[in-house]
């Protein structure tokens, strides 16, 4: 992770409503078992085991206990504004497999995506931006996308 | 004598095949389904030629791109304010269908029509369509196409039960399918792969 303060991460937090810290994981990989979990008109996810080491660090980190989701996404997936998914979250580790052309985060202010967050591999993403959603993972997609969500 | 009759009752049979095989071809069918939910299909909806002038002045309108969380695709305006003779007509034809008998509602005689392209990688994906303000009480949904895709290009329309998808039908040109809202119909457009798909979509108000 490179040098930058808290200090200025709140600052960038306050000013833009989000930071994106890249290169924050030096590796990707792990094992996990996802389950699906589709509620119609909602989303269309799986959810894997929050790796372990990632939570103590994240909680190291922030100096208190967080909560996490693994929400990993294939073809078709895809979670809606309407969905209470989400909502407890304010930050997430991408551990997604490569770039991807959609799969972004996004989010809406009056009626329009304000903001487009695409798939980084390794990178941090923090935000107090409001209703968040992940666009739906297209057939161009190569590989998933994994987001850890915590809060 | 014997060769004159035998020749006419071959005639009368190539006749009537003919019939019967230019009526499949041209004549309109009506199917109806129960199953998730009530939906019909209207193959061969439109004459020829009015078909194919409608489908030349909605390929000549104006589409906007709209991309959200649920959708991608090209949407004209609302073409009720159209002042184009063959949309007009459409909406006569539709409004002409009896479809308050057909799906047992009562109809106030509104309906809204737009014209959409899903292009390569556009979607829409499962929502019921029900809006119950009393001034926008949705309660019959319609598309009619302009493009036949294979099953393999994507863009059918899917409808759900219990979060699966039990139907998918593939576009099928100068076909109408009406369906009932409700907040059982559920209902998606699938990614489209290859091709365009045209279609004029709404809703009839009640």
């Amino acid at each position: 992770m490179g040098s930058i303060s808290l200090n200025q991460i709140a600052s960038q937090l306050q000013k833009r409503g989000y930071i994106e810290i890249p290169h924050f994981l030096s590796q990707n990989t792990f094992a996990f078992k996802p389950k699906r979990q589709v509620i119609i008109g909602k989303h269309s996810v799986s959810i894997a085991p929050s790796p372990k080491y990632l939570q103590q660090y994240l909680s190291s980190l922030l100096g208190h206990k967080v909560v996490t989701k693994l929400i990993v996404l294939n073809h078709g997936d895809y979670v809606l504004l309407n969905s209470s998914l989400l909502k407890p979250f304010r930050g997430l580790i991408d551990l997604s497999d490569a770039k991807n052309t959609t799969g972004y985060l996004g989010f809406i202010k009056n009626q329009r995506e304000t903001l487009q967050r695409y798939p980084t591999p390794k990178s941090l993403f923090l935000y107090t931006l409001p209703n968040p959603f992940i666009k739906y993972v297209d057939a161009r997609v190569k590989g998933q996308v994994r987001y850890l969500f915590f809060a | 004598m014997r060769s004159a009759l035998t020749l006419n009752s071959y005639a009368q049979y190539f006749f009537h095949k003919l019939i019967k095989y230019l009526l499949y071809i041209y004549a309109m069918v009506v199917t109806k389904y129960n199953t998730p939910f009530p939906h019909y299909v209207f193959t061969n909806f439109l004459a020829s030629k009015k078909y194919s002038s409608l489908k030349r002045a909605v390929l000549n309108l104006k589409y906007t791109r709209f991309d959200s969380d649920l959708f991608s695709f090209y949407q004209s305006k609302n073409l009720l304010i159209s002042k184009n003779k063959h949309i007009m007509q459409f909406c006569n034809t539709l409004l002409s269908q009896d479809l308050e008998v057909l799906f047992n509602k009562k109809l106030n005689g509104v309906v809204d029509v737009s014209a959409f392209i899903y292009k390569q990688s556009d979607y829409l994906l499962p929502h019921d369509d029900l809006i119950t303000e009393a001034d926008k009480k949705r309660k019959l949904a319609y598309i009619f196409y302009f493009s036949t895709l294979k099953k393999s290009q994507g863009g059918s329309l899917d409808l759900f039960s219990k979060n699966k998808v039990v139907k998918s039908m593939s576009p099928k040109e100068n076909t109408l399918i009406v369906f009932d809202v409700s907040r059982h119909s559920f209902h998606q457009v699938s990614e489209v792969f290859k091709g365009k798909r045209v279609s004029l979509a709404g809703w009839f108000y009640g």
